[in-house]
């Protein structure tokens, strides 16, 4: 197995006993871009020359004994997290030369951690799609099938994760931006508890709902990133004061027996589609196997969550994105007036998709529609909160599909919003409620498609998550499997 | 007098409402960690990816402007609610960079105060906080916005803390609302929350009027750019003549945002109610709701400054001043803490009070001396005032010793001696500048032995004259009635 | 609740966009087709629920008011699409 195919846990191990250095990682990765990236599209940023000056300076890091935790590891960014110097698109134009001039917590984090960032991924403008074909940078292809999307929104990440151009990567997760790209992409992806990840530097789309999440080969590499990247952050309001655990801790348990999982009867309906089902099928029962309950559950109010979200997530998203008007930084469409300014700036630099959820968030904020609309949708999401909060009375996790289908066809969707939006509707449900889930993989369609898995937890329950995702991915030995080099 | 528009058939009663804004005396801004002291600054200088909403920044509460904001509610006697959020108040505008602004709408801070003005409680509907906007400049020779080609925007202000403080419509004159915006001023000034300048716009006002027509309430304009005191009354003035106008003729006020032109003296129309903003309210995520704990309350209350009321009826009441007295020394706090500085050093209340208020305002004024840097005057008005007492020196010279003392930063001893002002009292030697005053004056020791009793003071005049000022003029006027009664 | 061009010329007007001809048609049809798939929340009865805005039950925390250095006027000017004289240049705002 070539080095890029390989989790950032063995690699640390190969540096650590001096078999490999982080150079060799990085030929590696880069040599895998070169091979894969003109067809899947990836990045919007590669950061080569920078890359190989920070191995040098890791490396003379780890020679002086520090402990760094990604000591030498290359990580990919998602574009919508600001990167000190290094442009920050969203994949929109509208952003299109916007330097931050700091770094998002979680990049300071990573890089204190000895990581070296090697790019910056595609998704959906601003996150928001499910395919990351709303990128102004072009689509992202699934390596998997280069005729199929990757997901989204953090399909740059998942792609660049599966295919070997990166080992790691971080991602963002509003309604399943995290979990749906890496089901399709057949990797392990993380959404955390609402305030467990400093959202300081994640350029907003819906600041009620958004989480950083990691993206990463297999759990243990999930439990290994998440380890640096979690934790409070004095400038978020929203983030959590929480004792962390010892997240690796959770991948070297394996028994799951007393944990009881419920499948709810509302995510297994006849519209799933059949190699969904039949992944769902397996799972069950290698957790029982595993040791653990399986039983059915009822999240009564699950079919009202996504249009919710499709309330809440753009209301929020038409103000978070109103402050791109062409007057402090980014795309300036110069005007007569500064009116014309604003509307040309915002007409041009927005994209379909984007110009379509601000219009519906304005609409659902607007005099004489917030009632109906929007605070309609915060009592929902009350009652979506509560139909969890009463699943866990009786069980510990929820096991549920991350997506209704596996990978879908470019094209596709994209003329049909809701159908789009359909896809996140295992994965919306968690964002309203706050709480934490990942998405790993369960199997592999006949078309040779991998179907992801959700395993929902309790807040703050990532650890337990690991532990039986963790347990999941060892028995079932899937996460070794990688579209490239084997 | 009546104004005009109490003369008519009808009753008329202008209703006037205020919403004013003042600047927290916080070292930073409401959200983030950048200074707030934007006065005199480099533009865009004191600024970070928090106050330039920079996409990806997050806002984090000012625990001081917390405290200040409720200080302010507390002395204003409102109810603090026990949990309160905010919300983002959304538009476009080149000074706004986040295009919305955080503010607080359905569950302010506070609710249902009132400030009592000469015995009449104005309600005071809520309190709350909100962040300022940045500033425009428009290159054009007046510095309006009307005609400029292009405009410049400078983010410093971005995020300073303010709190806005909405009273009830209780207001019924132009007068009693500048008395209002006076005496809030005042408020704030000596709670040390904000040092309300207007000059500056650390203290804004905007009103909302209208008319009521025999107890019906009349449709209510909302006026705004009334950038001092003087021009909150004009514009009020205007507003009532101008809505009483058009009821008088049969017309219908229309619901408007009007501004007021200071240097026309009229308000004009700026939008109307079709055109009013949208704001589209909902709660800030970026912020949790903000659950105020009752034990800072209790604690912002037993440390609350004293109030400007209670500040005047200590001196009333402890000092026996009058009610002249107590509205000019309360006229500034500065000028209220020099005169209680004053007091702890001298005594003496009303002495010095009286210095202060004639002797001191004028020589201030005349050398552009700020009230708050005045405190070196204390020493020299101490020994001016002994020296006075113990008839060193007498009334008039007291006065110019004590004015070149503060100009000059010299002893007043010191001034008294180098020039001889001492006080001179010995009979003998005035009764010998007497004669010879009156000897070279016979045409006024004629007229007064004649009954013109007026002729006294000339003759008075002219002893002091002639003392150089310095004669103990009780002495004067005793020896100047025993030598004319001699000559009758 | 039926949407018309109407609807979506005033909230273009709201969000400062500025779609026309086929690309104003084709907002109106999504946007029509969206409002009808939110509909079906009308079928809850949410008459006693209270509305969740923050999933946080915690108050929001406070900041010690210690002045912390920022950014510079030549990072604020570096992002500006125009500048002068150490301002934003914005076109004329008054039309």
């Amino acid at each position: 197995m070539e080095l890029c195919d390989m989790p950032a846990w063995k690699l640390k191990e190969l540096i650590r006993k001096g078999d490999i250095s982080p150079e060799d990682i990085l030929d590696s990765v880069f040599e895998r871009i070169e091979e894969v990236e003109r067809d899947l599209n990836s990045y919007i940023t590669i950061l080569k020359e920078e890359a190989y000056n920070q191995a040098k300076e890791i490396k003379a890091r780890l020679q002086k004994g520090e402990d760094l935790p990604l000591g030498g590891i290359p990580i990919a960014i998602k574009d919508i997290l600001c990167t000190k110097g290094i442009e920050t698109t969203c994949a929109s134009k509208i952003l299109k030369g916007f330097y931050p001039p700091y770094d998002a917590t979680v990049v300071e984090r990573v890089k204190r951690a000895g990581a070296i960032i090697i790019g910056k991924t595609n998704l959906d403008e601003f996150a928001m799609g499910s395919s990351t074909e709303n990128s102004a940078f072009g689509p992202t292809r699934n390596p998997w099938d280069r005729e199929r999307v990757p997901g989204g929104s953090s399909g740059g990440s998942a792609a660049a994760v599966a295919a070997g151009e990166t080992i790691l990567a971080l991602g963002s997760d509003t309604g399943g931006s995290v979990r749906q790209p890496a089901a399709f992409c057949g990797i392990v992806g993380l959404k955390p508890t609402y305030g467990l990840v400093s959202r300081y530097g994640l350029i907003a789309y819906a600041s009620s709902l958004d989480q950083i999440g990691p993206m990463t080969k297999d759990v243990r590499d999930c439990a290994l990133l998440l380890q640096v990247i979690a934790g409070k952050d004095e400038k978020d309001s929203t983030s959590l004061k929480v004792d962390l655990p010892n997240y690796l801790e959770a991948c070297r348990h394996h028994d799951l027996s007393g944990i009881k999982i419920g499948i709810p009867r509302e995510y297994i309906s006849e519209s799933l589609d059949p190699s969904v089902a039949e992944v769902m099928e397996n799972s069950k029962r290698v957790f029982e196997k595993l040791g653990a309950t399986v039983k059915e559950i009822s999240l009564p109010h699950t079919e009202y969550a996504l249009p919710t979200y499709y309330i809440i997530a753009p209301a929020e998203a038409s103000s978070n994105l109103a402050r791109y008007d062409g007057v402090q930084y980014g795309l300036r469409v110069k005007g007569k007036s500064l009116r014309d300014m604003y509307l040309e700036t915002r007409t041009k630099g927005f994209g379909d998709e984007v110009k379509r959820r601000i219009m519906i968030g304005t609409y659902v904020l607007s005099a004489g529609y917030y009632d109906a609309f929007y605070l309609k949708a915060l009592k929902v999401r009350r009652l979506v909160k509560a139909d969890f909060d009463e699943a866990f009375k009786e069980v510990d996790y929820i096991l549920t599909p991350t997506s209704p289908t596996p990978a879908f066809k470019l094209g596709e969707k994209i003329e049909d919003p809701i159908l789009m939006y359909l896809s996140d509707v295992f994965t919306v449900p968690v964002n309203l409620a706050g709480i934490c889930a990942i998405s790993i993989n369960g199997g592999f369609s006949k078309e040779n498609l991998p179907i992801g898995i959700q395993l929902i937890g309790r807040a703050l329950d990532e650890f337990g998550l690991l532990k039986i995702a963790s347990a999941f991915e060892t028995e079932t030995e899937l996460q070794g499997c990688r579209p490239f080099g084997r | 007098m009546q104004a005009f528009w109490e003369v008519s058939l009808l009753e008329l009663k202008p209703v006037i409402g205020l919403e004013i804004h003042c600047q927290l005396l916080t070292k930073t801004k409401l959200f983030c960690s950048c200074p707030t002291d934007y006065v005199g600054r480099e533009p865009n200088s004191i600024v970070c990816p928090v106050c330039l909403g920079l996409p990806g920044s997050l806002p984090v509460l000012n625990k001081e402007a917390l405290k200040l904001a409720l200080r302010t509610a507390l002395a204003l006697n409102c109810e603090i609610l026990s949990k309160t959020r905010f919300h983002r108040k959304n538009y476009f505008y080149p000074d706004l960079p986040k295009a919305y602004q955080i503010s607080q709408y359905d569950i302010p801070l506070g609710i249902n105060g009132y400030l009592e003005l000469n015995g009449k409680r104005i309600g005071i509907r809520r309190v709350h906080m909100e962040e300022d906007a940045g500033k425009l400049v428009h290159p054009t020779k007046t510095g309006r916005i009307e005609g400029a080609e292009y405009s410049l925007v400078d983010f410093n202000r971005c995020g300073v803390p303010l709190i806005e403080i909405v009273t009830e419509p209780d207001l019924s004159s132009p007068e009693e609302a500048k008395t209002f915006v006076m005496e809030l001023r005042s408020l704030v000034q000596h709670i040390g929350v904000s040092d309300g300048n207007m000059e500056e716009g650390s203290l804004r006002c905007d009103a909302n009027i209208s008319i009521s027509v025999n107890g019906k309430r009349g449709v209510k304009t909302e006026i705004k750019n009334m950038n001092s005191f003087r021009a909150i009354e004009r514009a009020l003035a205007y507003e009532i003549k101008r809505q009483t106008e058009i009821i008088l003729s049969g017309g219908e006020v229309v619901q408007e945002t009007r501004h007021w032109d200071d240097s026309k003296g009229i308000t004009t129309s700026l939008r109307g109610k079709e055109e009013a903003h949208d704001y589209r309210y909902f709660p800030e995520p970026d912020l949790l709701p903000l659950i105020i704990d009752r034990e800072l309350v209790e604690e912002i209350r037993r440390t609350m400054p004293e109030l400007p009321k209670d500040r005047r009826e200590r001196w009333k009441r402890d000092y026996g001043l009058g009610d002249y007295e107590v509205s000019v020394l309360s006229s500034s706090k500065a000028l209220g803490d020099l005169f209680d500085a004053c007091v702890r050093e001298i005594g003496k209340p009303k002495e010095v009070s009286n210095w202060l208020q004639v002797e001191f305002l004028r020589i201030a004024d005349e050398c552009k001396l700020r009230i708050e840097e005045s405190y070196f005057v204390i020493p020299y008005l101490k020994e001016v005032i002994e020296l006075l007492e113990k008839g060193v020196v007498n009334n008039q010279v007291a006065k110019s010793v004590f004015e070149e003392a503060v100009k000059t930063r010299r002893e007043p001893l010191d001034i008294v001696k180098a020039k001889g002002l001492e006080q001179v009292s010995d009979e003998t030697a005035i009764r010998d500048i007497v004669k010879s005053v009156l000897s070279e004056n016979q045409d006024a020791v004629q007229s007064y032995l004649s009954g013109k009793e007026k002729a006294f003071n000339f003759l008075l005049g002219q002893v002091m004259r002639a003392t150089k000022g310095k004669a103990n003029p009780s002495v004067v006027r005793k020896v100047l009635e025993e030598e004319l009664k001699s000559l009758s | 609740m039926r949407v018309t061009i109407k609807d979506v010329k005033h909230i273009m007007k709201l969000a400062y966009l500025d779609l026309k001809g086929e690309e104003e048609e084709k907002m109106l049809k999504h946007f029509s087709r969206i409002l009808e798939y939110f509909a079906k929340l009308q079928e809850l009865d949410t008459a006693n629920i209270e509305p969740l805005s923050h999933v946080i039950e915690e108050s929001t925390p406070l900041r010690e008011d210690e002045v912390k250095k920022g950014l510079s006027q030549r990072d604020v000017l570096s992002m500006a699409p125009e500048e002068e004289g150490g301002y934003v240049k914005v076109p004329k705002i008054v039309e």
